[in-house]
């Protein structure tokens, strides 16, 4: 299965572990020391991050060391982005609507149009 | 990182009222917002449209289910497109201020919205080609 960083920050457990990394690299046992899930629930978190790329695991000794990708998180802001420029186009559209004047009803004016009738 | 809501905020010159039928009156929301069917300010009501206004295009399918009304005060719709099985929600808000009205546009969980098989990259070409008509028509 295709990983993405939009199915990764879905899950705030996973959010909060992007959050903790976001400053520092850190040594997988102490990622999972901070949260009250299990163990095989951490690793099956970290699992996606890094499947969808937003955190990568490196090996040193005999520890796993994590750190993030944030730049992967770009795809994100995008497509938010993208609505924002969607919704302003149609605020905007709005606006135009609400200043356009009332739309007349037509309006009845006159009585019964008149004809004279000239006695010879 | 952010998964805070979109939020954009407008000022109108104009008496909360018109603003609340403009976004809530099926007649007006034809004029500006989408070719909707039909449309009623009632919890629980599904309509559904396209987002790029061509109906053979099921890509752009979107269905919508009124969520919370308040007239003259807030109207919230959930908003999913057929494509993609997220929920985000639609929250228009109105505020008085001396005459004229504040709207507050909210739409919440668009980080929700799965990438896997879905395609951003064409419906992003879609709202861009929409909107494009819509300047058209507003232009006219």
């Amino acid at each position: 299965m295709r990983r993405d960083v939009f199915q990764a920050i879905a899950d705030p457990n996973r959010r909060a572990i992007i959050n903790l990394l976001a400053g520092q690299k850190m040594n997988l046992n102490s990622v999972a020391d901070q949260f009250e899930i299990s163990r095989p629930a951490v690793s099956k978190h970290m699992k996606i991050l890094t499947e969808c790329g937003l955190v990568t695991i490196t090996l040193q000794g005999r520890d796993h060391y994590c750190e993030t990708n944030l730049k992967k998180l770009t795809e994100v802001t995008d497509w938010i982005d993208t609505f924002k420029v969607f919704w302003t186009k149609k605020l905007d559209a709005l606006g135009d609507f609400l200043e356009k004047p009332e739309p007349e009803e037509p309006q009845y004016t006159g009585g019964v149009m008149k004809f004279k009738i000239k006695k010879k | 990182m952010s998964t805070a809501p979109l939020v954009l905020e407008r000022v109108y010159n104009a008496p909360i009222g018109k603003v609340w039928t403009a976004i809530s009156d099926l007649e007006h929301m034809r004029k500006w917002y989408f070719k909707l069917d039909e449309f009623k300010a009632e919890v629980g009501f599904e309509f559904h449209f396209y987002g790029d206004g061509n109906k053979e295009n099921l890509k752009y399918a979107t269905s919508a289910r009124v969520v919370a009304v308040e007239p003259g005060k807030k109207l919230a719709y959930t908003w999913s497109l057929d494509a993609a099985p997220a929920i985000t929600t639609v929250t228009w808000e109105l505020f008085e201020e001396g005459g004229n009205t504040r709207l507050v546009l909210t739409h919440e969980g668009l980080e929700t919205i799965p990438g896997t098989d879905y395609p951003r990259d064409s419906f992003n070409g879609g709202w861009t080609s929409f909107m494009g008509k819509l300047d058209n028509y507003l232009s006219l």
